[in-house]
């Protein structure tokens, strides 16, 4: 097998000092996975995912991403890994309300350094690729839930990262913008071949992953394919 | 790979425009503070010169020196009772360093007829240099020179009032001829009108005459050259408490009086009338001053209300801005640069409001306002300091959030 593109050892993390949020969780994925993170409310779920995409740190434990060590990662560092490895899909998209779509796909490339010849017609066709051709100039709030749902599904592969972190990324949308986006995050993996690691509550979103981690209290009570898991 | 500096710019640009009303709000406060703080000074400055220039045109740095009193029978007399000063008086005092000019009074009310008219006002009889000394412009003619001082000539400069009643018709009375007690003297000169003094005299009801003509013409005297009243200006106002005493000795000594006599006159410092009017003058700018640091801080307090307001908004795009990559730094110049660009445009665009609505003012109510260095460097560097400061420290705290908290910022 090929090397680990998340290796994560015996982490723990608290927000305050009686609840602890994780602990002692180690986890390993490996490139081209299609991992499915569930568990109720305050398991820990997203705080892991947060972790995975250096949003936060954990507070004792180890954390490799591509083999690289992020336990004490310069902020810029961290900065540069998010930009280059890991594309995020949020549940509240978090685009720039004030500007179009084409801006919030070019964010990240701007970040990156690449100049506007280089990153316009990338991200022109970033959003042709999600269905959104001929909305360049919209501004979120001129799109329905799903349509920005794919302006930052867009915006997640500007850099070409190998991995993509969705939390809970149909949480707002209606079932029929669920199907669409989810058809679109499969496809990133089982085409373009995308690490993916997906945090839902809902088991026929997780369905669509291969493999499936069960949190609970800050633990993780499951990790094996996902059908075994969603019929446990 | 860094982003690029050109980018940051843009990003800065591009977010101020999507910000439009915002921006602008911020920009009004600081042109608001900026602009009013300078009109403000200026138009402070503008009323002290104006006072200034009424003051100097009672004369400015003056002395009055008087002459000593008599007793008489036990009766004593008030000062200028005794001729105790002369002519020579006046010439040393003249000589003395930061004494710019000496001007010896004897005066009296005298009858003055013209044709059929006919009027009573002070004549005062003097050296050419006290038209200097007081400041009086001229209307028509000029001033006698020293030559006619010296040959006591026969030569008067009337002020408008005398004008307006020797010669109500309105002729011009530059050449014409006029009796004073009887002796025709020829009109060189009319003074400008100045209305009334500090102590509300008619300045404009007066006849000046060389002061040799005053002595042996109109009023004669017992004591050839003796003088009952000296106006001295001195070159600057600092000198002017050295120079009384300077003054005091000379004339002591002139006098030959004794260690532990009494001075047989008076000096008497006019700036005190000055200090006073210039005082009250100060006042004024204050008060105009403190109503533009409120406005300036009303401006400031408009800035960071609009700036705090927007933290919830700004924190979160700073979210979004570090999950997708962006180093600090370059989050933290780009809001550097809006603030830059919002404080010091604004500050500009306030000088420049400022100034221009200081000069139309200034025409308006005829004032000198003055636009100075101070007012426009302090006005821009507190706005602009306010503006950069609220506009970059919330962004400066976001920014130092992990990027998980900023994007959850509610």
């Amino acid at each position: 097998m090929s090397d680990p593109l998340i290796h994560v050892e015996r982490i723990d993390k608290s927000y305050t000092a009686l609840v602890p949020v994780l602990r002692q969780v180690s986890l390993t994925i490996h490139p081209g996975e299609f991992v499915a993170l569930m568990g109720p409310s305050g398991s820990g779920k997203s705080t892991f995912m947060n972790i995975l995409g250096c949003l936060d740190t954990a507070d004792s434990g180890a954390y490799y991403l591509g083999g690289e060590d992020t336990t004490n990662l310069t902020k810029d560092r961290a900065a540069e890994l998010r930009n280059r490895m890991i594309g995020f899909v949020f549940q509240g998209f978090n685009l720039l309300q004030r500007r179009s779509a084409l801006d919030n796909v070019a964010l990240p490339m701007i970040c990156g350094g690449l100049s506007r010849s280089e990153w316009a017609p990338r991200a022109r066709d970033l959003l042709d690729q999600v269905g959104l051709k001929g909305r360049y100039s919209s501004r979120p709030n001129q799109l329905s839930g799903g349509q920005q749902q794919r302006v930052a599904i867009a915006r997640s592969l500007a850099m070409e990262p190998p991995l993509i972190l969705a939390d809970e990324p149909t949480g707002n949308l209606d079932s029929t913008s669920s199907a669409d986006i989810m058809r679109i995050i499969s496809g990133l993996n089982s085409i373009g071949g995308i690490t993916i690691v997906l945090v839902t509550h809902e088991a026929d979103i997780a369905a669509h992953a291969k493999r499936l981690v069960k949190f609970k209290d800050g633990r993780i009570v499951y990790d094996g394919p996902v059908q075994q898991g969603l019929a446990a | 790979m860094t982003m690029k500096s050109g980018a940051i710019l843009g990003e800065a640009l591009i977010s101020m425009r999507s910000t439009g009303m915002r921006s602008f709000l911020t920009m009004l406060g600081i042109i608001i503070g900026v602009g009013a703080v300078v009109l403000m000074l200026a138009i402070g400055r503008g009323v002290e010169l104006s006072v200034q220039q009424s003051i100097s045109s009672q004369g400015a740095n003056l002395f009055i020196i008087l002459s000593g009193s008599t007793t008489s029978g036990g009766l004593r007399g008030g000062f200028g009772s005794a001729p105790t000063l002369t002519i020579e008086d006046a010439r040393d005092l003249a000589e003395l360093t930061g004494v710019d000019a000496v001007a010896p009074i004897n005066s009296g009310v005298a009858q003055t007829v013209n044709e059929g008219q006919n009027w009573s006002t002070q004549i005062t009889g003097t050296t050419p240099d006290y038209f200097r000394i007081r400041n009086w412009k001229f209307s028509a003619g000029e001033p006698f020179d020293d030559v006619a001082e010296r040959s006591a000539a026969p030569v008067a400069v009337i002020g408008d009032t005398v004008a307006t009643n020797l010669f109500p018709d309105g002729t011009d009375p530059v050449g014409k001829t006029i009796r004073i007690r009887n002796i025709p003297f020829t009109v060189v000169g009319l003074l400008a009108k100045q209305g009334q003094s500090l102590q509300g005299q008619d300045q404009d009801d007066v006849i000046i005459v060389p002061f040799q003509t005053a002595q042996r013409r109109l009023f004669g005297s017992a004591f050839p050259g003796s003088v009952r009243t000296m106006f001295v200006q001195a070159a600057t106002p600092e000198i002017m408490k050295t120079l009384e005493q300077q003054m005091r000795e000379v004339l002591r000594d002139r006098h030959r009086l004794a260690e532990e006599a009494d001075d047989d006159f008076s000096i008497r410092d006019l700036t005190a009338i000055a200090e006073s009017v210039a005082s009250a003058t100060r006042a004024i700018s204050l008060l105009l001053g403190s109503i533009a640091a409120i406005s300036l801080l009303v401006g400031g307090i408009g800035i960071m209300n609009i700036m705090l307001v927007s933290v919830t908004e700004r924190t979160r795009e700073i979210g979004v801005r570090k999950a997708v990559g962006t180093r600090e730094r370059d989050i933290l110049l780009q809001f550097l640069i809006e603030a830059v660009i919002l404080s010091l445009g604004g500050g500009l665009i306030g000088v420049l409001i400022g100034t221009g609505l200081s000069i139309l003012t200034g025409r308006a109510l005829d004032l000198p306002t003055e636009v100075s260095l101070f007012s426009v460097t302090l006005a821009f560097t507190v706005a602009a300091a306010i503006g950069v400061f609220f506009g970059f420290y919330p962004a400066r705290q976001a920014a130092r959030l992990q990027p998980i908290e900023a994007l959850r910022y509610q």
